[in-house]
């Protein structure tokens, strides 16, 4: 099912906030580096090595993918192995222009290549060790769908993040029928102004401001910018944030009850 | 009406001549306007707003403004179309007429593709999902953009049947258009199509094999090879006649005499290119749009192949280009700015971005206002503010829908327009007396040598590890020496503080001869053609630097030695030693040593001097790294006794002095994250008055100028 609407709207998003907010993304930076091998039949073709570039050195024949990939991880002392098949992207993207449906959203299409690619994981694709995938952009895109289909599906969101008693970031989204239907930030409230004293406590004047200009809210999210980096890069982060509820870092207010179950 | 004939339509345009462009400007009604707009979307913007936004561009100093005309804003069923008869927010006539009124000039871009974030890029659903219409991929699929929210099959621009859609929306605007062209109305403008490369964005063998594209193939292998004969004995086969090609699917050689076949099909993308924009000028120029301007956009600051410049303003008067980058990525705006400023008749940023799209690169304001001086800095002499208005998916412009302004980016556009007005930047030139040229032979081979797609991107597999490393026989592996080579000489140039600009191997000769030297990678093989004007430029009293190779062989990979038959050049027989860090390399006369590691030689041809390097020099993929590469540059460079422009005690800080005779405005721009100091060279009666703050400097001749990491100055010269 399309998780974004075809007539979905983006306007009065606050440039600044939306910046802080795709900046917070976690981008993998790898301090020993990712080798990535490119092999046919039972010979590696093409070595690159993320911090040295072209490795000719390590080219030529190998005996098993998992072997070459569990060996040159440790030897090459690199965070990852990745290794694919030649062919095999072009192959997936035939494969999955083939199977694309009018009626599909961006998410959904990229769901075709992540199911694609988990069926050639270990087959003509290798990743060494298994959890780096994790660490992958389109990794980032299985957390957005999961995140996604875990609110729920009629919702206003709202989104708010502190600094310094500043809004630093803002976000708040309306889904209707598990569809995102607006995309906006606490532009769209002007000409209200939001003083805050405390924001653990003066967000509820935000919340009653989204209420009055747009509709009543169903789930608020607030915090502070440290604490919401760390959610971010955290492996575990509905502990980390039933964590940081108990300290006050956190607050969701209203909490749906689908989601009150899960933290 | 009677089906639509491509060729009737391309044969019937008369190329119109190009009077409204002058110099940098565009000469409207008598004055000499600078291309100075911004992008504001009326069918987007309330209408009891457009005046106050309308007002609010004048605010700012913009004389121009341009807008998208979308297909499927105004189908609102299958061939019925709405220009504010039904909604008025679609009144576009009436949103014309209020330009006129208040005074601006616009461009509109009534597609067929404009994307403006809408649903399928602007095309009408019913088009893209008919089958006669869409592109095809190599493996027989349709050919997916992967836009947001909704993935679309791109249409085939070879398509008749397309262009008869097209032209049933183009029937419905373009009387409109007609009743507002200048003088009449504020129409000066019109960009066709945006972003069309898009079609190609997955690898060499990503589209178009619809059979519609598969004429289009043969009409151009007919259109470049004499006869099939000729074809035949390139390609080395016995095809009777050209329908008979079948177009590659996939890289499946590794033999170089089959190399040609592929070289065509990379070649053939750019034609489609041109061919598309040229069917679409004349759809419109049959419908009475005569008489302005006609440009198109690509979205990449420093265009790749497809996307050929030469090619596409044959077709139309301007190709503009896109500026989406982070400070980070200074470089590639610079690289961009400077081709453009080579290459183009006018050097334009149809896409001049402030703010972004949601899903794309998170720019911030200063960023952005960072990229804008950048390019003009580098030669940019027109621009579009895209977007200057906020719409719905779009993000960050300097005035909302409601006309509320944000002050920082407003008071910074309207502060910059003024400085451009009063140092009349776009009437001053610059000596640039050397030339880097891109080897379109070499990029499309090694265009075709890359598998990378967007799904390569997404999955963080890097486009060096998809590059094919095949030698097909060659001395080396072209498709990764060539780009090696070329940044060298890019960042010894870079180093050397000599002005330079970068052009492309399809530029003509007299074009080339504007420049006393030129530096061009050449390997195994290089056409019979180009080997031809290169010898043209040097006997016309040019100096070209190439090398590792001379060429021996023709773009049909069969013996060609032109260039080293007249040049007397030969590669030594022990060839291309390494340059090391720091060793001595100094060019003599007819001189190629390997011993001593000096490879090269100089030789007199006509009026000119040919020099060839037969070196490889180390990875330089910096100004850091450019120690040997900038060595090299400064021995070619030695006997025509160029002077450096600006600091050469620090090669960090990029300096551009506009102004022939003396330097009139001096743009000064640390790239680095470091601070930095430079030392401006003026004559001792000359003061510097800074161009944004209107302060003089207190002092008379040379200064010292701090700057922050990625901060800049731009100083005009005061006698």
């Amino acid at each position: 099912m399309r998780r974004i609407a075809e007539n979905y709207r983006v306007f009065d998003v606050a440039a600044t906030h939306w910046t802080n907010l795709l900046n917070t993304i976690p981008h993998f930076f790898s301090e020993r580096g990712v080798l990535y091998l490119r092999y046919q039949s039972s010979e590696i073709t093409q070595a690159f090595h993320s911090l040295q570039g072209i490795r000719p050195d390590l080219t030529g024949p190998f005996s098993t993918p998992i072997t070459v990939v569990q060996q040159l991880q440790q030897r090459e002392d690199v965070d990852a192995v990745i290794m694919v098949e030649e062919g095999l992207v072009v192959y997936l993207l035939a494969k999955i222009q083939a199977a694309f449906k009018p009626e599909m959203d961006i998410l959904q299409y990229i769901e075709l290549a992540q199911e694609g690619l988990k069926e050639e994981l270990g087959r003509r694709f290798h990743v060494w060790p298994e959890e780096f995938w994790g660490k992958s952009t389109f990794s980032l895109f299985e957390r957005v769908q999961t995140l996604l289909d875990a609110l729920p599906p009629n919702i206003v969101f709202v989104l708010g993040i502190f600094e310094e008693n500043q809004i630093w970031a803002s976000l708040i989204l309306l889904r209707v029928d598990g569809q995102i239907r607006l995309i906006t930030s606490t532009k769209i409230l002007e000409p209200f102004e939001f003083e805050i004293k405390e924001w653990q406590t003066d967000y509820r004047s935000l919340l009653k401001a989204v209420k009055e200009k747009l509709a009543e809210p169903t789930m608020g999210f607030f915090t502070d910018d440290e604490t919401f980096r760390f959610l971010l890069r955290s492996d575990t982060p509905l502990a980390f944030i039933a964590q940081a509820r108990k300290t006050g870092q956190i607050i969701i207010d209203p909490v749906p009850s689908r989601i009150r179950s899960r933290i | 009406m009677e089906p639509i004939s491509i060729a009737d339509e391309v044969s019937s345009r008369v190329v119109q001549p190009l009077l409204k462009i002058e110099g940098n400007t565009i000469r409207v009604e008598g004055a000499q306007l600078p291309l100075y707009s911004g992008s504001i979307d009326y069918w987007q913007i309330p209408l009891e707003n457009w005046s106050k936004v309308l007002d609010r561009i004048i605010g700012l100093g913009f004389r121009i403004i341009s807008t998208a005309v979308p297909w499927n804003v105004h189908e609102v069923a299958s061939d019925l179309f709405d220009f504010g008869t039904t909604d008025k927010q679609r009144d576009i006539e009436g949103f014309l007429t209020l330009c006129r009124q208040k005074g601006l000039y616009v461009t509109v871009r009534p597609g067929p593709c404009v994307n403006a974030e809408l649903n399928y890029y602007g095309f009408p659903k019913r088009v893209l999902y008919d089958p006669e219409i869409q592109a095809v991929s190599a493996y027989g699929t349709k050919v997916i953009i992967p836009a947001t929210p909704t993935p679309f099959p791109m249409p085939s621009y070879a398509s008749e049947k397309f262009y008869d859609e097209v032209s049933k929306f183009f029937d419905a605007i373009c009387p409109i258009f007609a009743r507002h062209l200048t003088p009449a109305g504020p129409i000066i403008g019109v960009q066709i199509d945006n972003e069309l490369p898009l079609l190609f964005m997955n690898g060499p063998f990503s589209a178009d094999y619809s059979s519609h594209a598969l004429r289009w193939y043969h009409e151009f292998l007919a259109s470049k090879y004499p006869s099939i004969g000729a074809l035949n004995r390139a390609y080395r086969t016995r095809y009777a006649t050209f329908t008979d090609i079948e177009p590659p699917r996939a890289l499946a050689t590794t033999e170089r005499e089959a190399i040609p076949r592929y070289l065509d099909w990379m070649e053939f993308q750019e034609y489609y290119v041109g061919l598309a924009l040229s069917v679409l000028a004349s759809l419109l120029w049959s419908r009475g749009i005569r008489g302005v301007i006609t440009f198109h956009n690509t979205r990449s600051t420093f265009p790749s192949l497809p996307l050929n410049i030469s090619k596409t303003e044959k077709e139309l008067d301007l190709q503009g280009a896109g500026l989406y980058l982070k400070m980070p990525r200074y470089d590639e705006l610079r690289r961009g700015a400077l081709y453009l400023s080579t290459v183009s008749r006018l050097p334009f940023l149809a896409e001049g971005g402030m703010g972004t799209w949601p899903w794309g690169p998170s720019l911030t304001k200063s960023e952005q206002q960072f990229a804008l001086v950048v390019a003009l800095m580098h030669g940019i002499r027109g621009f579009n503010t895209h977007m200057l208005v906020n719409r719905n998916r779009w993000i960050g412009s300097p005035i909302s829908e409601s006309a509320a302004i944000d002050d920082q980016q407003y008071t910074f556009l309207k502060r910059f327009l003024t400085i451009l007005g009063n140092l009349q930047l776009h009437t001053l030139q610059r000596n640039v007396p050397v030339i880097l040229l891109r080897n379109f032979e070499y990029e499309r081979l090694h265009a075709l040598c890359k598998n990378n797609n967007w799904l390569t991107d997404l999955i963080d597999i890097p486009s060096e590890l998809l590059l094919t490393n095949r030698t097909f026989s060659y001395t080396e592996t072209i498709q990764k020496a060539y780009p090696a080579l070329w940044n060298a000489f890019y960042w010894g140039l870079t180093s050397s503080k000599i002005p330079f600009g970068i052009g492309d191997t399809d530029m003509d000769r007299p074009a080339l001869s504007q420049y006393q030297a030129l530096f061009l990678p050449t390997f195994d093989f290089m056409s019979e053609d180009l080997q031809k004007k290169i010898v043209e430029y040097v006997v016309r009293g040019g100096t070209a630097i190439i090398g590792p190779e001379v060429p021996y062989l023709g773009s049909d990979m069969r013996g060609c030695t032109i260039l080293s038959d007249s040049a007397k050049l030969q590669a030594p027989s022990s060839r291309r030693p390494l340059v090391g860090l720091h060793d001595p390399f100094t060019l003599k006369k007819d001189d190629v040593r390997v011993g001593n590691r000096v490879a090269g030689s100089m030789k007199a041809h006509g009026k000119g001097t040919f020099i060839y390097l037969g070196i490889t020099l180390p990875p330089t993929l910096s100004r850091d790294d450019a120690v040997d590469a900038e060595n090299v540059v400064s021995q070619s460079l030695k006997h025509l006794k160029l002077a450096p422009v600006g600091d050469v005690q620090n090669p960090s800080v990029d300096e551009v002095y506009w102004g022939t005779r003396s330097p009139q405005v001096i743009f000064l721009l640390n790239p680095t994250n470091e601070p930095q100091s430079v030392s401006v060279k003026v004559a001792q009666r000359n003061l510097l008055r800074d161009g944004w703050t209107g302060e003089q400097l207190p002092q008379r001749g040379p200064q010292e100028i701090a700057l922050n990491a990625y901060d800049f100055r731009i100083f005009e010269v005061v006698r």
